[in-house]
């Protein structure tokens, strides 16, 4: 009965629940994957607004497809709701910060040591001060505390890349050595958390549950 | 001493029982803290049977505490709870007496109550 009676707790065990497929992890895993590829292919695409358009699209297709027939489906209440909006909002903080950023350091008028030690350092500084924030962004609001573990093990990794990398490579490309190894990690764990939602929870057939 | 506490507990009294069932408390409070939940997320959650969260979502439908909406997504039958307002009410209401009914110094707690239930 006390467990009824701890409504924070039940929502948490829904929200964890609904949240514990994996999903998340492989589509940040993939993206991380694919944005260091792209940068290091130089393939002209798009990426950003292929991202925005299909990002949400492909995300709603994956959990109408693989979480709802197992777990069921639920609108969460508004509380959830804010802090899902919070952690978007901090996520396009981060990332139009980190544009004006880029945007200065390339073409304004920054110089001086600053920004050569911005350049030397870019691997550490953006990896663990944006890609590293991020991950943890994610992990803190929507609760998923794998997400805190991804962004402990991206700090090393970053710190590892600056040493590990050629330095006569651009910054966005050293990161992209980077960012593949992680993403392709994250998608790894992603995948092996998929398969033991599925496991846990099976398909459930449709006469069982027309209510 | 035997004495009647009745008078003195009448919250206990006023318990919800519709609610009080712990079936039907684990279903009420798990849909207390969503805004709406289909019959699949329910079991998953509950770990009640389909018959059995069937029998007991029909009593609470019929109390009015919960809405029950059938639909189809796609071909499939889908069938969605949700708290009406009288239901999130009595919840609130329930929550609130079981709070007192159980708070610190209430009669018969051990530590207030001086020789009634004392630990040697």
């Amino acid at each position: 009965m006390s467990d009824a009676l701890d409504v924070d707790g039940l929502e948490r065990k829904a929200y964890h629940a609904y949240n514990e497929d994996g999903l998340l992890d492989m589509m940040t895993g993939f993206m991380m994957a694919f944005m260091g590829y792209y940068v290091l292919s130089e393939v002209d695409i798009p990426f950003a607004p292929c991202l925005a358009i299909f990002g949400p699209a492909v995300w709603a297709s994956l959990k109408k497809a693989v979480t709802e027939p197992r777990i069921g489906q639920v609108k969460f209440g508004p509380g959830r709701r804010s802090r899902q909006q919070k952690a978007i909002m901090i996520f396009a903080f981060v990332v139009n910060v980190l544009l004006v950023l880029s945007f200065f350091v390339k073409w304004g008028p920054i110089v001086g040591p600053w920004r050569s030690s911005l350049y030397d350092y870019g691997v550490i500084l953006v990896g663990s001060g944006v890609v590293s924030l991020i991950l943890f962004t994610i992990g803190h609001f929507n609760e998923v505390p794998r997400f805190k573990g991804y962004a402990a093990v991206s700090v090393p990794m970053f710190i590892g890349g600056h040493f590990l990398t050629d330095s006569s490579l651009d910054l966005f490309q050293r990161l992209a050595y980077v960012l593949i190894p992680l993403g392709l990690m994250m998608l790894a764990y992603g995948g092996v958390t998929l398969w033991r939602f599925v496991r846990k929870y099976p398909k459930i057939t449709d006469v069982e549950v027309d209510g | 001493m035997a004495e009647d506490r009745s008078e003195e507990l009448p919250s206990v009294r006023d318990i919800d029982k519709m609610i009080h069932e712990p079936a039907r408390l684990l279903l009420m409070a798990n849909l207390y803290v969503v805004e709406s939940a289909d019959f699949l997320f329910l079991m998953r959650q509950t770990g009640m049977t389909f018959g059995n969260l069937s029998s007991h979502m029909s009593r609470l439908e019929a109390a009015g505490y919960i809405d029950v909406e059938k639909e189809f997504v796609g071909k499939k039958p889908n069938t969605k709870l949700s708290l009406t307002r009288s239901g999130r009410e009595a919840f609130e209401g329930y929550r609130q007496s079981m709070r007192q009914l159980f708070a610190d110094g209430a009669p018969g707690n051990p530590e207030e109550s001086g020789s009634h239930g004392q630990r040697s």
